[in-house]
């Protein structure tokens, strides 16, 4: 170890509040990175093993148009496809209480054992008490985790029915089950959710050489029934998930961005910090290279540590996320959770190489610069605000071309979502690199305005805070990014949810919903004898009915299609982008037209007047389209058919929901319970009224986004980290001008409120840049992310608390972040500051 | 199967599914395959507590005793036999009520042909899966004749406790299914085998009894109601199937003493096993997606126990000949580690009068005259015997007709058809298990 090197590691162990410091912030910056590609992988394993069934291996799978099927249907499906491996499987999801009251939720998976690949899982656990004992479940890792429970551990269902927990499998064997994942045998499965003689899906493995399923097959299955490849439902999956990935790709840019930031800022300071030292070594006849040499080994050191501490972190951080993750993927994409959270090494390795090149990249430049100065000059403090106004305006031209780059990319593009982020990307940047001269800008304009009507502490605090920027200005403009990000984001959501609801409320036109408890695939149940049955009750003017389908499409990809038989008031319910489609109601009523959602409109880039083309069991239906309406129903998308249309293609009647329209003046409470008696008699209704609707469906939005919530915290506590750790390094380059303030008479209390006032100024400024950028980010989102991604338009909605708390939040943050430093300097003995001159 | 098996006889077959499907386990530990110090027949020894145990001779019953004893752990029906193809053209006859293949001659007779209904005959394009039971296959004159066939169908019962628990699930169930089916091509030299594995299951495998019907998917063996021996089985693979109408010729034969069979000196080490030895066969074979008439012999094993082997028992060579001068002849040879005859090898002739004679291990000398190497799994195996019973004036050479008969599954041995040459000439089936 070199003289130098030995020099370093005194420094740092001198400086050990600082080492923490530096290594937390970039821990927390590569932590963020790392949570947010964690829980993304988890995500998109979750869905990937929902696709390829439960040991990965499904090529095809038989599923019903329903949730779940009788399970004879898989003898047919073993004589035609017997050298497919079919394996039959029943899912569903299951309450469990703890022993410490808790109730968490679990999906059962139930195979039959027998038909299960029996390589390696026979290692895992002992299929034979699997097989026989009633109860008996496998569960991964992680749920073992969650659940507080070890191999042998006895559960029971909210039901009181026993559970076994036969055997946790570790994350390196196999099968590997996703987090909230119970394996059982499709025995065990029937019993735990009550269905006995049903199943979710069989699933098939082509043998080598065959690639679609024997014709036999298909001809054989029961009506309803279909055998797709996993191909074929994947490319819908993917195409549905691909949404719900964008909005995690937009948090990790973001997370990539602050993190980083932080990194920078931190070891940015570390160097600047000893520019004098570095100026004096300079003078005695150190070279640059070993200079710079010196600065890379600390910053190697810093960075190998935070980004292991990074790496642990932010494993930590992605279970805290994985929560509402989780939940989203079950709320949306029937997902069967999250898998094992653990970190491949290719992402530790990720997180720790992150580290260490930001730091590096970061220590390098200010210590170059710092190096590059003539021995002497360094020590001169004129010099350097000299270099910081150079690095103010280049930081200038940058913030421009960045800004014009994120124009072009928005202006040259219409439907690519990478743009998108990049432009996005672009101009978060261009704000930041701008925000240090513009709040140094607004600041000199107070200082000339108002400084002379200031007391004397706020008015040193504001003159000289133009002069803190320069060494502040990351850890401000990183502030600044990540309020503008919250409010950004709060916006959008807010805008999304006012959009949502409107949309509820314009839809909602019926008092009362009668729908199948199962709805999302489950077959029809509701005859027409019951529509009428409901339509005759008294106080009922009138009902309507829904009925989902789905038909392929002329591209081959698999289409919703929802049939609606509505009476005049619920025609209403129907927002339609361009107000003239209303005039096709009657060529729509008539099955001439169709009508399709927004986001189908979108994602098949369909404008009205052109041709929709679905295969139906009458054959190909190739329809006009008639007008496009807003609906944030579907990612995907539907096409709207009229019932006759319905009726006369798909040779039914039946519906899966119904809507009540009452008579004027229709005694409400009473209408209720006639509802509630007549579903109670059609076992699978549910009866809801429109505000009870309205209100779960808001619920789900709100779960959905409430990732987001946490993600942008998260950044605002890592931006106020970062504001911290630039103040402290501010005042310890500023300790001797303190020090002369305090011996020309100044009181620590006031010196304590001219640092603080100092820091106000400064944070209010960014805080205010922060407001208008936001604003931008969230017409971003809305308008360009969101468009381009879900095919969604939404309205703008101003909020003010979306606007405020954020900002708010990062004011107080950046106060708050001031009180230790400013008290720490104003501790320093002046004369003890002054000395070292 | 790659490691090398260590047990003997059937009970080899049942224990190593058993423990290949990892099922029985009352201790929990799947058994260690590397080193093979695991002996899979213990599998079958533990965990009897609750089951029937083979410990005294019995009364049969028939054909009650032909469906299933629940109360002890394992039992099949074991079919094997020769067929050959019709020379005769196959009978397209309108108006026959009758949708199954029937026999236009004497079911004693090796010579039959085959009737099919007319809509049915020319139907040969649908898929086989598609096939409804009681459709007659597509008969195919000009492929069929001379051809030679071996087949072998089994179908296991195994319970995994001896009571069932209630349950609303009726996947609930302790009784698996696995069933083998092979048929060699002896004319093409080839060997098509396969496995299939089920739990009892209404819709999918089990047996019913009234008539008899032991199913696995679209594999069953049925007893024909009535009076005589008549059994139908059917059964189809990847690209082999078979459709068969059995009617036998010979009586049953109680093996053993009077069917309780001991297999080594553990009381209750032992099974009840008769056969039926020689059953007339006629039906269709189909190979290739070609089906063809055949009629030939087959031979009816049936067995069920609880625990048979003892711990020394490596392997067993089971031998079913039917001779030309109508003479049936069962012998096994339990090998010990050594490779041996152990003392509990066994077997029985049956004359064409009608006369049992059963066989002790001393009564017969059987070596072995040739070997074969397996090239897939590079297990070596007899291949010629001279199987000779002194006090019957018996001196048998025993070749296989296809060298390779070799079943590579889940489990690896070798069960194929065998012809007979020396004092006496004629067919059989031979199982080697555990080389």
């Amino acid at each position: 170890m070199t003289l130098q090197q030995l020099a370093s590691l005194r420094f740092l162990r001198r400086h050990r509040a600082q080492c923490l410091l530096a290594v937390s912030g970039v821990a927390l910056g590569v932590a963020i990175v790392v949570a947010i590609q964690l829980v993304q992988a988890a995500a998109r394993q979750a869905f990937d093993e929902a696709l390829h069934g439960v040991f990965g291996r499904a090529t095809h799978v038989v599923r019903a148009e329903r949730r779940d099927f009788d399970e004879r249907v898989l003898a047919t499906v073993r004589r035609s496809a017997a050298d497919w491996q079919p394996l039959a499987v029943l899912e569903g999801p299951l309450q469990l209480r703890l022993a410490d009251g808790r109730r968490v939720s679990l999906r059962v998976v139930g195979i039959d054992t027998l038909a299960m690949p029996l390589a390696g899982a026979t290692a895992a656990f002992p299929p034979g008490p699997f097989l026989r004992e009633p109860g008996a479940v496998v569960i991964g890792a992680a749920t073992a985790a969650h659940l507080g429970c070890a191999a042998g551990t006895s559960l029971t269902t909210t039901a009181g029915r026993p559970v076994e927990v036969l055997a946790v499998i570790p994350p390196t064997a196999r099968p590997l089950l996703a987090d909230g994942v119970a394996l059982a045998d499709l025995a065990t499965a029937q019993e735990l959710l009550g269905a006995a003689g049903r199943l979710s899906r069989i699933e098939l493995a082509a043998p080598p050489g065959a690639s679609s399923p024997p014709a036999a097959l298909q001809a054989d299955l029961p009506a309803g029934l279909i055998v797709e490849g996993s191909g074929a439902g994947a490319a819908g999956g993917r195409q549905l998930t691909r949404a719900f990935y964008t909005n995690l790709d937009a948090l990790s840019l973001l997370a990539v961005l602050v993190g980083g930031f932080m990194i920078y800022n931190t070891m940015a300071f570390f160097v600047v910090q000893r520019a004098p030292l570095f100026a004096r070594l300079r003078a005695l006849g150190v070279t640059r290279r070993a200079i710079a040499g010196h600065v890379a080994f600390e910053a190697g050191v810093l960075g190998l540590l935070g980004g292991v501490l990074g790496d642990a972190l932010g494993v930590v951080l992605a279970r805290r996320l994985a929560g509402p993750m989780a939940q989203t993927l079950a709320d949306h994409y029937q997902s069967t959770g999250l898998a094992a959270l653990a970190l491949p090494p290719a992402l530790a390795l990720g997180g720790v190489l992150l580290a260490l090149a930001t730091t590096l990249v970061a220590a390098l430049a200010p210590a170059w610069q710092a190096a590059s100065l003539p021995p002497g000059q360094a020590l001169v403090s004129s010099t350097r605000r000299a270099h910081e106004i150079a690095n103010l305006r280049r930081a200038g031209w940058a913030s421009l071309l960045c800004l014009v780059t994120g124009l072009v990319l928005l202006g040259a593009t219409t439907r690519s979502l990478y743009a998108g982020f990049g432009a996005l990307a672009a101009l978060l940047l261009a704000a930041m690199l701008a925000v240090p001269a513009v709040v140094g800008a607004a600041l000199r304009a107070l200082a000339r305005r108002a400084a002379g009507r200031l007391p004397l502490p706020e008015r040193l605090a504001l003159q000289s805070a133009t002069h803190a920027l320069a060494r502040i200005g990351l850890a401000v403009a990183a502030l600044m990014a990540a309020t503008a990000t919250s409010i950004g984001v709060g916006l959008m959501v807010t805008s999304f949810r006012v959009s949502v609801d409107d949309w509820l409320q314009q839809l909602l036109r019926a008092d009362y919903y009668l729908a199948q408890e199962d709805a999302e695939q489950a077959p029809p149940t509701i005859g027409p004898d019951f529509a009428a049955a409901i339509a005759a009750l008294p106080g009922v003017a009138a009902v309507s009915r829904v009925r989902r389908l789905e038909a392929n499409l002329a591209d081959g990809d698999r289409a919703r299609v929802t049939a609606y038989d509505l009476p005049p008031a619920a025609r209403a319910g129907f927002r339609f982008l361009d107000d003239t489609a209303a005039r096709a109601w009657p060529a729509w009523l008539r099955g001439e037209a169709v009508f399709v959602t927004e986001p189908f409109a979108w994602h098949h880039a369909l404008r009205p007047g052109e041709r929709v083309v679905l295969d139906t069991p009458c054959g190909r239906l190739d329809r006009p389209l008639a007008g496009i309406y807003r609906d944030y129903g579907s990612e995907r998308g539907a096409v709207a058919i009229a019932w006759s249309l319905y009726r006369r293609c798909w040779g039914d009647d039946r519906a899966h929901g119904i809507g009540v329209y009452p008579a004027a003046g229709g005694a409400q409470p009473a209408l209720r319970d006639r509802l509630d008696a007549l579903a109670a008699g059609a076992a699978p209704l549910a009866v809801w009224s429109n505000a009870e609707v309205r209100a779960r469906s808001l619920e789900v939005f709100d779960r959905t986004f409430a990732i987001t919530d946490v993600l942008t915290l998260v950044a605002a506590v890592v931006a106020a980290l970062g504001v911290f750790n630039a103040l402290l390094a501010l005042h310890i380059e500023h300790a001797r001008e303190y020090a002369m303030l305090r011996a020309t008479g100044f009181s620590r209390a006031g010196l304590r409120r001219t640092l603080l006032a100092q820091t106000a100024f400064v944070a209010a400024a960014a805080v205010s840049c922060a407001v208008p950028v936001g604003i931008a980010i969230a017409a971003l989102l809305t308008e360009v992310i969101n468009r381009r991604s879900f095919g969604w338009s939404m309205q703008f909605a101003w909020q003010a608390q979306a606007l405020a708390v954020p900002a708010a939040l990062a004011f107080l943050a950046a106060l708050a972040a001031t009180v230790y430093p400013a008290a720490r300097a104003a501790a320093i003995p002046p004369a003890a500051a002054l000395r070292h001159d | 199967m790659t490691e090398r098996a260590r047990a003997g006889t059937r009970w080899f077959l049942a224990a190593v599914a058993v423990v290949t499907i990892g099922l029985l386990g009352h201790g929990r530990a799947p058994p260690d395959r590397r080193t093979g110090s695991d002996d899979p027949t213990r599998y079958l020894r533990g965990g009897a507590a609750g089951f029937a145990r083979a410990l005294a001779p019995r009364v049969f019953s028939f054909p009650a005793d032909h469906g299933a004893h629940g109360d002890f752990r394992s039992e099949w029906w074991y079919f094997t036999g020769h067929l050959a193809g019709n020379s005769r053209p196959c009978v397209a006859e309108t108006g026959g009520d009758r949708a199954a293949p029937e026999a236009t001659t004497a079911p004693a007779s090796d010579s039959t042909t085959l009737r099919c209904r007319h809509g049915d005959a020319g139907r040969g394009t649908r898929h086989p899966a598609q096939r409804r039971p009681g459709t007659c296959v597509q008969c195919d004159p000009a492929a069929a004749a001379g051809r030679h066939f071996g087949f072998q169908l089994t179908l296991f019962r195994f319970e995994l406790a001896p009571t069932a628990a209630a349950s609303s699930s009726a996947w609930r169930t302790p009784r698996i299914m696995l069933g083998h089916f092979a048929l060699s091509d002896l004319d093409r030299a080839r060997f098509h085998h396969e496995e299939r594995l089920a739990r009892a299951h209404p819709a999918l495998a089990g047996i019913r009894s009234a008539p008899l019907e032991i199913y696995l998917d679209d594999w069953s063996i049925r007893r024909l109601p009535g009076p005589t021996e008549r059994w139908s089985l059917r059964a189809r693979g990847d690209d082999a199937a078979i459709d068969l109408e059995l009617t036998a010729t010979s009586a049953i034969v109680l093996q053993g003493d009077a069917g309780l069979s001991r297999k080594g000196a553990t009381p209750g080490n032992a099974s009840y096993y008769y056969s039926i030895p020689r059953l007339a066969a006629h039906g269709a074979v189909e190979v290739d997606g070609a089906s063809q008439a055949v009629a030939g012999r087959a031979w009816l094993d049936r067995e069920w126990s609880t625990s048979a082997l003892e711990r020394s028992q490596r392997g067993w060579d089971w031998f079913a000949l039917q001779l030309d001068d109508g003479a049936n002849l069962m012998f096994y040879r339990l090998r010990d580690a050594t490779g041996a005859g152990a003392p509990y090898s066994a077997g029985s002739l049956q004359h064409a009068d009608g006369r049992v004679e059963h066989l002790a291990a001393a009564d017969v000398t059987l070596s072995v005259t040739a070997w074969w190497r397996s090239p897939a799994s590079g297990a070596r195996y007899p291949a010629r015997w001279r199987l000779a019973v002194a006090d019957a004036g018996l001196d048998l050479d025993i070749r296989p007709a296809l060298a390779d008969q070799e079943w590579r599954g889940r489990l690896r041995y070798w069960e194929g058809a065998v012809t007979v040459s020396g004092s006496r000439a004629g067919r059989g089936y031979v199982e080697l298990t555990g080389y």
